[in-house]
């Protein structure tokens, strides 16, 4: 096990090393004053000194967030993690500081850039179990599997809609309607395959260890509600805010105004975690305050009322009909459209450099007028791989062939988004054989060759 | 079979594919070569050549040619079949758009590595090089563009980026092979601008005018970094050359461009610019110095296609000239005769008649 955490610490230094060393001073002098922070705790259980040692981490974090001197790499992960583990080291969670399985548990390199958030008790677990496990070629296909899964969502499909995007965003003044629409929707798309593609990548590396990374991601768009949302996008951030800041806070304990309050105080928190300016605060306040609806509407069982992922009783009865199922299923299909319509609005925000931005492209949605074929935004889904295909077919000299590209991008991501297994089921479920071997030799291949122009994961920023 | 062994199997199958895969794709593109950084064109493939930053190093590299033409834009829309007509020289395009003094200093690097297989094969009896006064300010580590430096390193280990290459695959060798028909050297890179696009009315009405600058720029400020980036970028490669002919010219900007220079208020400190680069230029007997800024072309919008690109017509003109000496500067005295020429034609041009009509 100390040859495990040793591995782990001098991995993960070398890994993250290779962002700068600029990078690796922060992080050093980070974790130097958390430890001292921790050793002092251990001495005298102090609440003063563990609201200062969670001060200095929050201003250190606002420092480089907002000072624009520099951005360290994953900042916002690790600060949040050693956070964690400072309150649950006061709160008694955790026995007894060991230095080395603490270096371990910031540094684990396949969480240490975008998460998940892991609590350290969760992480200890699991990396005694990996410990003990020896090699299992099953675990290592299936986990060969969901890299490549990961890396298709990122590559292929993420990088492609990123370029689309951007191209929206810089041409907000002539996009046509649909195509405003559809740089609202493909951006909704492509932070979820940007975010996850790279979780299934960390946990699909963990897997072939034999160690489980916490679920980031469970097929988000199809929430019913916003609660609902936040119980599958970004797990585990939710988890953090829910432990760390809405509980403290009083969370539901304190009447319906303070529950709502308390709502509001995390998701406007949430909203300048993610970024500063008012487009962020918009975004975080939609989703307080659709959360504050729903939450005022929705019958939520006594079990389940105590926290900001709340998920809503959706089950079916299962012993009914398919026709007496039919009006709960339409109405869950409602419920989830509406819920991606809001939170895709969010998004535009989320996404837009200024309001007058995003209202510009709310704007083009209902003035934009009709594109002509051969539009501009539709190109960048012209990946080569399928237009020269296209072009050995009849199929190119029709005027719809331009577009046609993008048109199946938006068909296969709404399949994928809405009706597909997540990609961490998928490959923990799927029968591992020749097809499966062959589906990941295919996305390997495609996705190393398609390297070349990858851009940035876009939570490195965060 | 156990189910141990049955996964095992499959993840040799997966491996086996992979390497198998990548092994064929790597071993096309190190055979076709498309940016020639392994090796010489292949006899009868249709290269296709329009990416600066990734193929003038391999071409610098691995062509043969005894000239070569260095420098940004101004340069694209040379025809290499004229420099053979005119001066006799069998000469390979190595522009990079917006080149800064580094950018130049890279390739100039490549192109007298004595290494090389084009070195092997001939010397460089020339060099022409479009100097670029405004870029003389540019930092001297400082490159227009982000370089892929997989190409223009000695690692191999880093050549996996080109290796395994989709871009390089479909558009460099399936793109070229369907299509049958690869790019013609002698005008390679050249701008898309068609000739309907050289009028004033394209110039005046794409034209943005930089806003005034109160301040003057003192004479002598832009010199020190002129002088850094000749002495570190550029005249290394004359001093260390006896051999080879530099040919140094003064892109003939339009009259606009003098107008951004006044806007900007750095007319004199611009002056002094030519006039410095000129007389260490003229330092080196194998360098020959042109001043094409006086040309009567430059008043005319119509040969321009915004305030600085000029028409080809223009750079079979400038090959004449390298030819017949023609606008050839060959001592300070004269450079300083042309930089007083430039003023009087910048003095009596009508800019205000230029900006009040609606174009």
């Amino acid at each position: 096990m100390r040859l495990c955490n040793l591995w782990i610490i001098a991995g993960s230094l070398v890994f993250y090393a290779l962002f700068g060393i600029k990078n690796v001073l922060v992080l050093l002098v980070s974790i130097v004053t958390n430890a001292v922070f921790i050793n002092v705790l251990n001495l005298r259980k102090n609440r003063q000194l563990l609201s200062g040692a969670i001060v200095v981490n929050v201003a250190s974090l606002l420092f480089f967030k907002f000072s624009g001197v520099f951005f360290p790499i994953a900042i916002s992960f690790y600060t949040f993690n050693q956070i964690a583990y400072l309150v649950d080291f006061y709160r008694g969670d955790i026995e007894k500081f060991d230095l080395l399985e603490y270096l371990s548990y910031i540094l684990f390199f396949p969480k240490l850039l975008q998460g998940p958030l892991m609590s350290y008790g969760d992480f200890r677990t699991q990396l005694k179990e990996s410990a003990k496990k020896s090699l299992d070629w099953e675990l290592i296909m299936r986990g060969l599997l969901l890299i490549s899964l990961g890396l298709f969502k990122k590559v292929i499909l993420a990088d492609t809609i990123g370029k689309a995007v951007d191209y929206g965003y810089n041409s907000l003044a002539t996009l046509g309607w649909w195509e405003a629409v559809l740089v609202a929707i493909f951006y909704s798309f492509q932070l979820y395959f940007d975010f996850s593609g790279y979780c299934d990548v960390a946990s699909g590396i963990c897997m072939i260890f034999g160690f489980e990374l916490s679920l980031n991601f469970d097929s988000p768009y199809k929430a019913v509600n916003i609660i609902d949302f936040w119980n599958r996008w970004h797990i585990t951030l939710t988890k953090f805010f829910t432990r760390y800041i809405y509980i403290p806070l009083g969370g539901s304990r304190k009447g319906a105004l303070r529950t709502y309050a308390n709502i509001m105080i995390v998701f406007l928190i949430s909203g300048l975690w993610h970024g500063s300016g008012w487009t962020f605060i918009v975004w975080g306040a939609m989703h307080g305050v659709l959360n504050m609806i729903t939450r005022a509407i929705t019958s939520v069982t006594d079990k389940h009322k105590n926290g900001l992922s709340t998920s809503a009783n959706t089950s079916l009865d299962e012993n009914r009909t398919i026709v007496e199922k039919l009006p709960g299923r339409l109405a869950n299909c409602g419920k989830r459209l509406f819920t991606f319509i809001y939170v895709t609005i969010a998004w535009v925000f989320f996404r837009a450099n200024t309001i007058s931005d995003a209202a510009l492209l709310f704007k083009r949605m209902f003035s934009g007028g009709i594109r002509p074929y051969y539009s501009d935004f539709a190109n960048y889904f012209r990946l080569d791989e399928i237009w020269y295909v296209f072009k050995l077919t009849p199929i190119v000299n029709f005027n719809f062939a331009w577009d046609l590209c993008m048109w199946l991008f938006l068909a296969f991501t709404i399949v994928i988004v809405f009706f597909g297994k997540s990609a961490i089921n998928y490959a923990k479920e799927c029968k591992i054989g020749i097809g499966t071997t062959l589906l990941t030799a295919v996305l390997l291949v495609w996705c190393v060759l398609s390297f070349g122009g990858v851009s940035t994961f876009l939570y490195m920023n965060f | 079979m156990n189910s141990k062994n049955r996964y095992r199997k499959q993840f040799i199958i997966l491996i086996v594919l992979v390497l198998a895969v990548f092994s064929i794709c790597g071993a096309i593109v190190a055979y076709v070569d498309p940016f020639f950084h392994y090796h010489a064109p292949l006899e009868g493939f249709p290269y296709v050549v329009d990416n600066q930053l990734s193929q003038n190093p391999g071409m610098a590299k691995n062509m043969n040619y005894e000239g070569c033409i260095i420098g940004s834009s101004m340069t694209v829309n040379f025809d290499t079949d004229d420099f053979k007509e005119l001066l006799d020289v069998n000469t390979i395009k190595l522009s990079y758009s917006g080149a800064y003094p580094k950018d130049d200093y890279n390739i100039l690097s490549i192109v007298f590595d004595k290494d090389t297989y084009a070195r092997k094969n001939s010397d460089v009896k020339a060099v022409f090089f479009a100097m670029d006064i405004p870029t003389m300010t540019a930092a001297t580590e400082t490159t227009k563009y982000p370089l892929p430096e997989y190409l223009y390193d000695d690692n191999y280990l880093n050549d996996v980026k080109y290796l395994l290459n989709k871009d390089v695959l479909l558009q460099y060798i399936m793109r070229p092979m369907i299509q049958g028909q690869g790019s013609d050297l002698s005008e390679i890179y050249a701008s898309w601008w068609t000739p309907d696009y050289y009028n004033i009315q394209w110039v005046m009405h794409n034209y943005d005018e930089p806003e005034y600058v109160d301040e003057e720029t003192e004479a002598d400020a832009l010199l020190p970094q002129t002088k850094e980036n000749l002495e570190v970028n550029i005249l290394p490669f004359v001093e260390n050359n006896p051999d080879t002919q530099f040919y140094f010219f003064f892109p003939p900007y339009s009259i606009l461009y003098w107008h951004n220079v006044m806007q900007e208020n750095t007319f004199e400190a611009t002056f002094s610019q030519y006039q410095y680069v000129a007389d260490r230029l003229l330092e080196y007997d194998n360098v020959h110095l042109f001043y094409f800024q006086t040309m009567p072309e430059i008043l005319d919008l119509n040969n321009y296609a915004d305030y600085t690109h000029y028409k080809p017509d223009i750079n079979r003109f400038m090959v004449e000239c390298f030819s017949n000496g023609n606008y050839e500067i060959e001592s300070s005295d004269e450079m300083e005769k042309e930089l007083s020429k430039m003023r009087g034609m910048i003095a009596s041009f009508d800019f205000d008649d230029l900006f009040n009509r609606e174009w």
